[in-house]
């Protein structure tokens, strides 16, 4: 039913789209996963299986000291496309995407990884706070159509499609054995959720460029994925427990071994519920740039970037030039995001009139070393 | 311009989707190894837990104080009266059967055959009963008829009712085909009936007052055709009769008195000398039937050693109890067991297994003084009461208690590491433990371990660590502690002392996600 949906809101776009005479457009995809604890044999670890190390538990402790640990992914696909021909008796041209995405942000507190990577022996006597830890992953699909008008400027309203969401986080959390091992107190209130069925909703795609020949720079904003979702069906799991003990007792109700051994275990703490239909924000992105010449064939550019669910926004400073009259180069330092500071570099070649291809990479030493802490690359289309 | 293609953009999502598949399809279980620590078990045995366990009904009680008082109130035994509790099934018959040969005659709606009033009889009972209230028992019926037309058959018990209505069975036969029986059979249960056994004249006893009529329904219009050779049988059998309560004369019954006690089990106390000096030992017969009794106590032992007493073999009339009021109020006769020779305590101080009562009573020893007026309600029985009072204080000589705990098993893969078991005392004694780990598993030798602990206050913690892995930690086990304890010459307890006992662990283990 959803994908026949959505392949009827496709065809409608492509029969739509079919019947302009031309067009421009351009195609991207791209992919990066980023963190600043989990180096990639450790995340390559957890991802593909086999056995970790307590060195590389170590050194993915050492590297996130007392924050938060995240790593996040972003993938997908996406097509932009804009009529040549104007809109009626306006100067705007008809505009549109489509495109399919996955997101994904994990967050954990010092003391959540080494419950549970290195256990509580070395924690004793201490509290351990596992709050604001969090799993979330989504991934949907879009359609949109809007209007183009003046620089490039765009709105696009959009049906979405989301296939899946997961959302697990522990709100609140403490967890302590005292240094005798006689006695233990833990407290945890959370919930994991997700969608038993698949999500439509509504989103925004705008953008609004500020180009002056008069004046020597250029200003860009960009929202993407602006809009909600409602989902039909969410199943979601909370817990709020306490447990204060100094052990178990033998018998008897309440913590005693017996009562425990006849109980349910876990599943007698987590209370069901089963929501008819949940509205959620979509994990919407916003992008603001500065561009400043720095000579005819050179340039400074600055960007920022909040939202995506990253947990500090991202951003990003770089230096650009032309080699020639088909390519275009330049490298770029990122901050934020899911990680620490790492450069990026990208390369444009153009064919005029015709197309062009960029290649961009973040973190290009990190391709093919297993400590560095995550890569992107993006490769992009365009149909002049 | 170039007109649209979507060329370029689909191949690099086959491309991508490619990929993806090539990367997705690996997995193997992801493995590490974690440290960890945890409290396990942590219990202990106060007095409250050792002796209050014992009973039941929260007879025995312990008051804090110094020294603290253990208290026992309640009853060790009760007499048990089978022919007051317990009436015999009875089978009640009846066969109506044409005093004509030949046949058929025409019997026309609403026509009446038998209308009959009658008294069932309790056979096999020895007392006088007029009323009894019945907590569970019931009437199975079995109708038959071979007539050929409707038989309609009413069975009223207007001296049994349940919730105040009377008991009735009410059956409708259709027409037998002249080769079987049509029939009909079903249960009426009759747990808390209140049956009047006075019969119909209201002046009988073990009789319950019964009309039968049989006839043909007068709501069907069809004719009967009867023959000579037609019969209709009804079978009403009354089963399982137990008695709640239950009024009358209750005959000159001898029934025999043997109350046995454990006091000390083998397995928990083994061995050793506890000094009991109670300062107060009252053993009560409360007679709670409202007929007189005459008790004669001939005999009370601990582990078949007799104990002296004045009262021993004297008979005892004990009058009948009053249940004029709400409440009953037993006529109480007593023994001092203080008076006992030799003293039935000291031997208690040995930790005997058993005390016994040796004895009988009999019913209405003087006869039908009450002129029919006895009651017993069976949810009351008389009781044998002990009414103890005993000052926690003496001397202790290697008294041995056992405890065993059983361990359920705990999977942990790869797991080494150590059992931690501590001992803390609170009791102002000398402790010295010896335990035994000993598993399920056969293969795996048990531990054994000992530990000493001083009298409370003192440096009274002690700590063992067993080194357990996996195969250990998984494998069911049963852990048993000896602990025998002694007492620096008398010694007076105050009822808060507990002995605690701790289990932790500690150890890596691999964990594993698949």
């Amino acid at each position: 039913m959803r994908w026949g949906m959505f392949i009827a809101v496709m065809c409608w776009m492509h029969g739509l789209t079919a019947q302009l005479d031309s067009l421009v457009w351009d195609a991207a995809v791209w992919g990066q996963h980023r963190s600043n604890a989990l180096d990639h044999e450790l995340g390559r670890l957890l991802v593909r299986g086999g056995t970790i190390d307590r060195s590389l538990v170590d050194a993915a402790r050492s590297a996130q000291g007392n924050e938060m640990g995240a790593f996040g992914f972003s993938s997908g696909a996406v097509v932009n496309w804009q009529s040549l021909e104007t809109w009626k008796e306006t100067e705007a041209h008809l505009c549109g995407s489509f495109g399919l995405r996955s997101l994904g942000d994990v967050r954990w507190t010092p003391e959540l990884f080494d419950l549970v990577f290195t256990g509580n022996a070395g924690h004793l006597g201490r509290w351990d706070v596992l709050d604001g830890s969090r799993f979330r992953t989504s991934t949907w699909a879009h359609a949109a159509i809007g209007l183009v008008g003046k620089n490039q400027s765009r709105l696009e309203l959009g049906l979405v499609h989301r296939l899946n969401s997961i959302d697990a986080r522990i709100q609140n959390g403490h967890f302590f054995v005292n240094e005798g091992v006689d006695s233990l107190a833990g407290f945890l209130r959370g919930y994991a959720g997700w969608a038993e069925r698949g999500e439509w909703g509504m989103l925004v795609n705008a953008e609004w460029h500020f180009l002056r020949e008069e004046a020597p720079f250029a200003f860009h904003l960009r929202v993407q994925n602006l809009g909600f979702v409602i989902g039909p069906e969410w199943t979601q799991l909370s817990v709020d427990t306490l447990i204060e003990t100094t052990g178990l007792t033998l018998a008897g109700p309440g913590l005693s071994v017996e009562a425990i051994s006849e109980s349910d275990g876990v599943e007698d703490l987590l209370t069901v519920v089963s929501q008819p239909y949940r509205v959620r924000w979509m994990p919407a992105r916003l992008d603001a740039s500065f561009e400043y010449p720095l000579g005819p064939r050179s340039g400074w550019d600055i960007q920022a970037q909040v939202g995506d669910w990253m947990p500090v926004p991202r951003a990003m400073t770089g230096y650009r030039r032309a080699i020639g009259k088909q390519w275009q180069a330049g490298v770029q330092l990122v901050a934020g995001g899911w990680g620490r500071l790492r450069p990026a570099a990208w390369a444009r070649w153009r064919k005029p009139g015709e197309h062009a291809w960029m290649l961009y990479i973040e973190d290009p030493f990190g391709w093919g070393s297993k400590a560095a802490y995550g890569r992107g690359i993006t490769l992009r289309y365009q149909n002049l | 311009m170039k007109r649209l293609s979507f060329t370029y953009p689909l191949a690099l999502w086959a491309v991508v989707g490619f990929l993806a598949l090539l990367t997705g399809c690996q997995r193997e279980p992801t493995t590490w190894t974690v440290d960890v620590a945890l409290p396990l078990i942590d219990d202990g045995w106060s007095w409250t837990d050792a002796i209050e366990g014992l009973s039941e009904d929260s007879a025995l009680q312990v008051e804090q104080g110094t020294p603290a008082i253990l208290r026992y109130q309640g009853a060790v035994a009760n007499w048990e009266i089978a022919s007051l509790t317990e009436l015999p099934d009875t089978i009640v018959a009846q066969e109506l059967t044409p005093e004509f040969n030949g046949g058929p005659f025409p019997v026309p709606p609403g026509a009446v055959l038998l209308d009959t009033e009658e008294d069932i009889v309790f056979a096999g009972i020895d007392q006088q009963f007029s009323g009894i209230v019945l907590s569970a028992g019931r009437i199975e019926y079995f109708v038959e008829s071979s007539t050929n037309g409707y038989v309609d058959l009413q069975y009223d018990f207007p001296s049994v009712t349940i919730d105040g209505v009377p008991v009735e069975l009410k059956v409708v036969l259709p027409p037998s085909d002249g080769v079987a029986f049509q029939s009909e059979q079903g249960t009426i249960d009759l747990a808390g009936a209140v049956i009047d056994l006075t019969g119909v004249s209201g002046n009988e006893i073990n009789r319950i007052a019964s009309h039968l009529v049989i006839g043909t329904p007068s709501d069907i219009s069809d004719t009967a055709q009867v023959y000579g050779t037609d019969s209709i049988r009804v079978q009403m059998h009354f089963q399982g009769m137990l008695v709640e309560q239950v009024a009358g004369y209750f005959g000159q019954e001898t029934v025999a008195f043997d109350a046995e006690q454990q006091v000390f089990h083998p397995n928990d106390f083994p061995s050793g000398f506890l000094q009991i000096e109670p300062t107060r030992a009252v053993l009560q017969f409360r007679n709670t039937i409202a007929a007189d009794l005459r008790l004669q106590l001939d005999a009370l032992s601990v582990d078949g050693m007799a104990v002296g007493h004045p009262a021993l073999g004297v008979p005892q009339l004990i009058a009948r109890a009053d249940w004029s009021g709400d409440e009953v109020e037993p006529t109480v006769w007593e023994m001092d067991l203080l008076q006992t020779g030799p003293s039935i305590f000291e031997m208690l101080g040995y930790l005997p297994q058993f005390v016994s009562v040796d004895g009988e009573a009999r019913l209405n020893p003087l006869g039908d003084v009450s002129g029919g007026q006895d009651f017993f309600d069976t949810r009351q029985p008389p009781q044998l009461y002990l009414d103890l009072e005993w000052p926690l204080e003496g001397a202790i000589e290697d008294l041995r208690v056992v405890r065993s705990l059983e361990w359920g098993g705990e999977e942990l893969k790869g797991f080494e590491g150590e059992l931690i078991m501590r001992v803390t005392n609170g009791f102002p004694v000398q402790w010295s433990l010896q335990g035994t780990w000993a598993y399920a598993d056969a293969s795996l030798e048990p531990e054994v371990f000992t530990l000493g602990l001083d009298a409370f206050p003192g440096s009274e913690t002690a700590e063992i660590r067993i080194p357990i892995n996996e195969a250990r930690l998984a494998s069911p086990a049963v852990l048993s502690i000896e602990a025998a304890m002694k007492s620096d010459g008398p010694v007076q307890f105050t009822g808060v002392e507990r002995t605690r006992l701790q289990v932790a662990v500690e150890g890596t283990y691999n964990v594993e996600v698949q």
